[in-house]
Order: C-alpha cells, then structure tokens, then sequence
C-alpha cells in the first residue's frame, strides 16, 4: 500500500486500506500522519477555493494536539513518503520472514510429534496382538522429539526460559531484609523446591563455617544452608542468633530445647512404635511458675489424664542457675531418673522444687504419688569436659532415652570428641522438623 | 497535621476509651517500667522501647501477655488489653554451666 493510493473526497477521507496483522500499531501512527497530511491538502485546497466552512476540521485539529512538521515543498513531502514506504516494505519483509520461520518450526514439531505417535501406536499394536496377557501400559523406548527451536531469539519466549529470572530475585533477597511473620515461611516454602532443584546454594561465603560441617551429610548440610539463606532473625521461633550459638560452641536456651523436643515428637510419631511416646514439659514452666508470670499454667495445657496414662516418659529439662539437667520420669517403672553431665549433688537437691511446680498446675492428670516416686541417678553418664555444652548433652540424652533400647552408657563413645558434629545434626534436625511443620500447615 | 487528625479522630470513638492506654512492664526480679502507647501502635515499638531502656538484647527476651507470648505486630487494640495490664518481660533461660 503506498500512500499514493489514499484517495480522498472534498471534506472526508473516504477510505484508507486497512494495516496488515501484526503491523497495527507502527501502522495506526502512520495512518493518522497520512489522514492530516490529507486533511491539510484538503483544506488547503479549501483556503484556494475561497470556502470558508472548515469548522469541522479545526476541531480535529485542535483536539490532536501533536505538533506536525511543516513541509514546504512537495518535494521534501515526497522523500518522506519514499522513505516511510522503505521501512514498510522492510517491516512487511521481516514479517514475512518470521512468518516463515514460525510456520517451518512449527511444522517440524508436528512431523516428529506424528512420528512419535505412530511409533508408539504401532508399538502399542504389535504388543496388544502378541500377548494380551501383558500389562496394559507397555512403555516404548522412543527417543523423545526435540522441541527446541534452533534460534535464540525464541527460546526466550518458552516458558522455561521465563521461570529463570523469578528464581534469580528469589535468591537475590537477603536474609536480614526478611523480617516478616509466618506467611513468608510458607511462601519461602513453596520456592522451596525451585531454589533446591535449580541447585542455588552457590554463595556460601556468608555462611559461617561451623566446625561441624565436614561431619554431616550432604542433605543435612543443605538443610542448614537453607534455613540460614532462607530465614532472617525473627521469622522462626527459634532466631537465627539462637542458631548460630547452636551451631558454634555458645549455651542453649530454652527456645533450642524446645525446638528439638518437636524433632523429636515428629521422630517419635513416624517411627511406628520405634521410639517411646513421651509428653515434654518446657523449662519455661518452671520458670514462668516460679517467677509468677499469670496464666502459666498454659504451658501444661497438653497434659491430660488419658495423655499421661498412654505414654511411657515425662521428659523435663531443667534449668539450674545457668546449667541444664534432664529429669525423666518413668511412668510404667514408676520412678524418675535425673541426667547430669556434671554430676553434683548441688544440682540434685533442687529436683524437688521442680517436681513440686509441675505437680501443683497438672495434679488432675499426673499419678497422686508422683511427689514421692524415687529419683534415681543414672551411672557411667557422657560427661561435659568444658563450660558450654550441657544443654547438647540433655538434647542427646533425651534422644537416647526415647530410644526403644536401653542404652549401655558405659559403651557409649566420648561424646565431647563429637560436640561439633552433634551440634550441626541437631540444627539438621530441628530444621527439617520446622520446614515439616510449615509444609504440614500449607497442605 | 495529618498525625493530629488521626489521633482526635480516634478520641471521638466511644468505645476505645481514649487514644491512649498505659502499660506496665515488669521483668523476673519485679522490676517495674510503665509505658504509655497509643491503642493502635504495634507493641513492637513499646518492646524495643524497654529494650534500649533497660540495655538489654532483644534476642534475649520473650514478653509475655497473660502467659503467651506477643507478636511483635499486633496493637494493644487487637490483644484485647486494658488501662494497667501488665507484659511480662522474661529473659530466655540460657545454661552452659560455666563453673
């Protein structure tokens, strides 16, 4: 179409050919240059003829307030057209051309598509006609068809190529600019399983190199990595400050008690039976009783009779005056044990103030006579070499207890050898637990 | 001038009872800061508040209202708090048993 062919009435255009597919936007600019250019023609024409009544086409002009270049000579007017005409042509050209390649790619896709197909087909065939006592879904060796397009330009437009750039912010967020609630954990759930599979943990200069690390498994190291990519301070109950102690050599804090007593309830309940079943009382219990905080009692609110009665273990951190010990009650044997990784009969004597607290808000539930079961030491215990891991040894012991056998802790290897090491398994562990819990709670 | 607009637009409401509430906090050896916040703040500016007041980390610290703890987001408005309640500001208990 040139523009030439615009043919145009005194006072309206009649008729302008209508832009190609694909074309209309370039084309719907070019236009309504021609459409004024035509119009000033026309009223130039006008002005000659002396006639006066061009009101409507002052409105138009008026209301398009695009500033047009004035062309004085016709010649000038004339290069212009020649030029607009070129990149046209070249546009239509380059539309052709893609047309072309679009049509041929597709066609190739469907020659191997119909090849796959009848191969499968006749596959399927000769199956069905050889043996019909066969299992219905014969599965073929046919090599896959190639999808991919040759250019590169087109790649980019496959959706593959799209859920790149996504994945590439995921990790460009940095943990301490998280500092959002829950929701975050779910949504950093769901990317999950991209950043995992795109295999994105690259950067790990910023991770601190805890002592455990040459210690664990791959997958537990991954998890770690993770969490300490993926979590900010605050948005897990257990803080990132909190894992940093755990996993270098700094003390426990209830939180961590806490957070590997729900490792091991999960432990406890896909074990089948493997594991004894136990009800864990927070140390904050004890503490929150004993400093009168109102409406402690909350903390025991999961004890109940029918509870107490199935289970076999109580297990009960305690917190003495900056040191942590473990009392397990035995429910079947009727008697408690007390852990101490550092034995003194200092910390032994406070264990009835403890018993006492958790008496006096669970008496309902608990035996009557729990007060005066006998609490008995547990000989030949792991014992801490240093002023710093008692709270890894309640964790361990609890572990240990829970298990189906009766541990030998005479056998037992040294345990302050392998302190970096359990260290990082717990921070594993309680992780894996928490990311369980997260995709428990989206489910 | 936006900020004063707001503020007696929540007096006029009947039943908030003032813009205002006062708020105690009190940590394990009883002692005691009192706070006054409006209802519709988030507390994490009250816990932050006491935090540099009293020199302590935030990390190390749990408040407690009525035996739960608070979320850092929520408003005195949304926990249901009333003229003179108290928040319980416990340090985490922390052992490694340095002797």
């Amino acid at each position: 179409m040139k523009p030439d062919q615009i043919r145009f009435k005194f006072g309206s255009v009649e008729e302008v050919e209508k832009p190609l597919l694909g074309l209309e936007e370039e084309e719907s600019d070019f236009e309504e240059v021609k459409i004024k250019r035509t119009r000033r023609k026309v009223k130039d024409f006008r002005k000659k003829m002396m006639i006066e009544d061009d009101s409507d086409f002052e409105d138009i002009n008026k209301t398009k307030k695009k500033k047009k270049k004035v062309f004085n000579t016709e010649k000038e007017m004339e290069k212009k057209k020649e030029r607009r005409g070129k990149t046209r042509s070249d546009l239509r050209k380059m539309e052709a051309r893609i047309r072309g390649f679009i049509r041929e790619e597709v066609s190739k896709v469907e020659v191997s598509l119909k090849t796959y197909c009848d191969t499968w087909f006749q596959k399927l065939q000769s199956d069905m006609s050889q043996s019909r006592r066969r299992s219905p879904s014969p599965k073929p060796s046919i090599p896959k068809p190639k999808f991919s397009p040759t250019s590169s330009n087109f790649t980019q437009s496959t959706p593959e190529m799209i859920l790149v750039p996504t994945t590439q912010i995921i990790t460009l967020e940095s943990p301490a600019k998280l500092e959002r609630g829950v929701s975050v954990q779910h949504t950093a759930y769901r990317r999950r399983k991209e950043l995992v599979s795109s295999h994105v943990f690259e950067h790990l200069d910023s991770m601190p190199n805890y002592p455990g690390r040459p210690h664990i498994s791959p997958r537990m190291r991954d998890s770690i990595d993770f969490v300490l990519k993926q979590f900010g301070e605050r948005n897990l109950q257990l803080t990132r400050g909190a894992t940093d102690d755990l996993l270098g050599s700094g003390w426990i804090t209830n939180t961590h008690l806490d957070a590997y007593a729900v490792f091991l309830a999960s432990k406890q309940k896909r074990s089948l039976g493997g594991m004894k079943s136990f009800i864990y009382i927070s140390p904050n219990q004890a503490y929150y009783k004993t400093n009168k905080v109102p409406n402690c009692q909350l903390m025991l609110s999961h004890i109940t009779l029918s509870g107490v009665q199935a289970v076999d273990l109580i297990v009960m951190p305690c917190h003495m005056s900056a040191h942590w010990t473990l009392l397990i009650c035995r429910l079947k044997e009727r008697c408690w044990e007390f852990y101490d990784s550092l034995r003194s009969s200092r910390h032994r004597a406070t264990l009835p103030k403890f018993i006492q607290c958790l008496y006096e808000d669970a008496s309902d539930s608990l035996p009557a006579d729990i007060m005066n079961w006998p609490i008995n030491d547990v000989d030949d215990l792991p014992q801490q070499d240093n002023g710093d891991d008692c709270g890894v040894f309640v964790m361990k012991y609890m572990e240990a207890v829970m298990s189906s056998k009766t541990v030998a802790w005479k056998e037992t290897i040294d345990w302050c050898k392998e302190m970096p090491k359990f260290r990082a398994q717990i921070t594993a562990n309680i992780f894996r637990a928490f990311s369980n819990l997260i995709k428990l709670s989206n489910e | 001038m936006s900020g004063s607009g707001a503020a007696t637009g929540e007096d006029k409401k009947p039943d908030q009872g003032g813009a205002h509430i006062n708020l105690k906090v009190k940590d394990q050896n009883g002692n005691e800061v009192f706070f006054r916040i409006k209802r519709k703040t988030q507390l994490k500016k009250l816990m932050n508040a006491y935090c540099d007041r009293q020199s302590v980390d935030p990390k190390s610290i749990v408040f407690l209202f009525d035996g739960r703890g608070i979320p850092a987001e929520k408003t005195p408005d949304e926990l249901e708090m009333e003229d003179g309640d108290e928040i319980d500001a416990m340090l985490h208990q922390s052992g490694g048993s340095a002797i």
